[in-house]
């Protein structure tokens, strides 16, 4: 059974066509990541999913139910969304949260409980009585989150949910969505690829609106290997990557690396980070409005991808071509069972 | 001069009731009027403010253009209504109280009606999808887009309120300022000054400004606690 289908959908905004999917189904119960630059529509595919935009053409179906776009408020008891850019109502969050259970029919008592489930699961606790209009931007995003979660839907939809927190609640978060009791079908946007891998058992990439075959950033497979205080991580090339929590000796394990964590410099420096490693620029591409992505060839199996704010690269005045060190710390690697 | 004032705004209220009485027919007649024009501007105001239609923007044209109509040609526009040969003159209307508050509706439709809209195009457009995408239902998302511009909305009531209160060409032409009857506090400042009584006359535009003042005050406290 999928839990989303969708058919030829196209949307298109001020004659651009921002999103043209021919065919897309989500099992029910799985969880996909959907990836891909600024733009390229993972927030319209998103929020189509939702049953805020209704696309152009095309069929949704939801639970192997058609979508009929006339009359969707039946659908809407199916699916729930945390928005990118989340909109809160007057009030504390927990009016808000309240207002998000007033249509569920349930009994108060019940509501209550799932609104403390929610606020500590998101750790917001402390901010219950106060106004999300004065929360910073993560916590905007754990508390449209925690409203996303208060319905318990079979499908929960996030638009990027791990941006604007540090790795820690990432962390925290991922597992809490991962042991949810109600097992619902998750569809995520993110641009990283640690996020994708630790909550996602699919990755669905989005270029210019359409699905496209993904390519994984600074993702490795790399042999374990027990070294004194912890384990080295080589790649079939050679070179090796020290990670100091526990593996299983000699398995081969897929690693990722995040692409914001790589410093790069135009001379070794000597740091806390354990990993460096030269090799040359081979691509300079630009992937959002201020980012930059930079790949370095140090070994044909270990490109290494970072990515630099715009300005970051004018002023390091990097080139294709240029020699550069790719520093990591060891923190910055996932490994993946 | 400030003593001056002070001596004619109590001499107002002592020598005899007209001054109270054109008190209470100003905030009866006005309060009426807005009353009646909500009911009918606002549901209308709402569904403009929603609603996405060929010619609306002409529309919106005739409407702010509705906004500048001077009060005195809503009163002759009335008056040529009412009067005995005219379309409504069996109902025997012209210079009575409902007169007035007639004109008055005419001036107050068009305010509430453009604000109304206007303080729902204004809105964050994440409101009504935000509470949709919640499984509330059309009608609680609505509730929901009001309950975000109260404070708009409770300005534009304190708008028309303000403009059909200090108006004073409908309800000179409509009501004729009959002692007793139809005087109000602007017709009553409009005859003062006419006979030359400006200090009467300023004293008692100040005592109309007074529970005026006190609404705004209100209004204030009221928007200022809901905008957190």
């Amino acid at each position: 059974m999928n839990a989303l289908e969708f058919k030829n959908v196209k949307k298109a905004y001020n004659g651009r066509l921002v999103l043209d999917i021919d065919s897309l189904s989500v099992n029910i119960g799985s969880r996909v990541a959907l990836v891909g630059p600024n733009g390229s529509g993972k927030t319209t595919l998103l929020s189509i999913a939702a049953l805020i935009t209704r696309p152009d053409i095309g069929d949704m179906f939801i639970m192997d139910q058609h979508v009929n776009w006339l009359n969707v408020e039946s659908f809407r008891q199916i699916v729930s969304i945390a928005s990118q850019e989340p909109f809160f109502f007057r009030g504390s969050l927990f009016i808000n949260l309240n207002f998000a259970l007033s249509g569920s029919g349930l009994p108060r008592k019940a509501c209550l409980d799932r609104i403390d489930k929610s606020l500590s699961l998101l750790g917001l606790n402390d901010l219950r009585n106060e106004s999300p209009r004065t929360f910073s931007s993560g916590e905007r995003r754990r508390a449209s989150v925690a409203r996303a979660l208060l319905r318990e839907t079979p499908i929960l939809l996030l638009d990027e949910p791990f941006t604007h927190m540090d790795h820690a609640s990432a962390s925290t978060l991922a597992k809490a969505l991962i042991d949810l009791p109600h097992n619902p079908t998750i569809v995520f946007s993110t641009h990283d690829l640690g996020d994708a891998y630790r909550l996602a058992d699919s990755v669905l990439s989005l270029q210019e609106g359409k699905l496209s075959p993904w390519t994984p950033e600074n993702l490795y497979r790399m042999r374990a290997r027990k070294i004194g205080d912890g384990f080295s991580l080589e790649t079939s090339g050679g070179l090796s990557i020290y990670y100091p929590g526990e593996l299983e000796d000699d398995r081969v394990y897929t690693v990722s690396l995040h692409t914001h964590e790589v410093i790069l410099s135009r001379e070794k420096i000597d740091s806390s980070a354990r990993n460096s490693f030269s090799g040359q620029v081979k691509r300079i591409e630009k992937t959002g409005e201020f980012t930059v992505l930079i790949t370095i060839d140090c070994l044909p199996d270990l490109p290494i991808r970072a990515t630099l704010t715009e300005r970051a690269t004018r002023s390091f005045n990097l080139h294709v071509g240029d020699t550069v060190w790719a520093h990591f710390k060891s923190t910055a690697i996932h490994v993946f069972n | 001069m400030f003593q001056e004032f002070i001596s004619e705004i109590s001499g107002l209220f002592s020598t005899n009731g007209d001054v109270l009485n054109a008190i209470r027919t100003s905030f009866t007649v006005s309060i009426s009027a807005i009353f009646i024009a909500a009911v009918f501007a606002f549901p209308l105001g709402l569904l403009f403010g929603l609603a996405e239609f060929k010619g609306r923007h002409i529309l919106d044209i005739i409407l702010n253009t509705l906004l500048f109509l001077p009060t005195v040609v809503v009163g002759l526009l009335g008056y040529l209504l009412l009067t005995r040969n005219g379309p409504l003159g069996e109902f025997h209307l012209l210079f009575t109280p409902a007169a007035v508050v007639f004109g008055q509706i005419i001036l107050a439709f068009p305010i509430i009606l453009t604000m109304v809209s206007n303080s729902i195009r204004v809105a964050d457009p994440r409101i009504i999808p935000t509470a949709l995408s919640q499984g509330v239902g059309k009608l609680k998302a609505y509730m929901a887009l009001l309950g975000e511009i109260r404070g708009l909305i409770l300005l534009t009531m304190l708008a028309a309120f303000g403009r059909v209160l200090s108006e004073v060409g409908a309800s000179i032409m409509l009501g004729g300022n009959i002692l007793g009857k139809t005087r109000t506090i602007t017709t009553s400042i409009t005859l003062l000054a006419g006979q030359g009584e400006t200090s009467k006359a300023l004293a008692l535009g100040i005592v109309l400004l007074v529970p005026v003042f006190i609404i705004n005050v209100v209004v204030y406290m009221a928007t200022h606690r809901s905008r957190k």
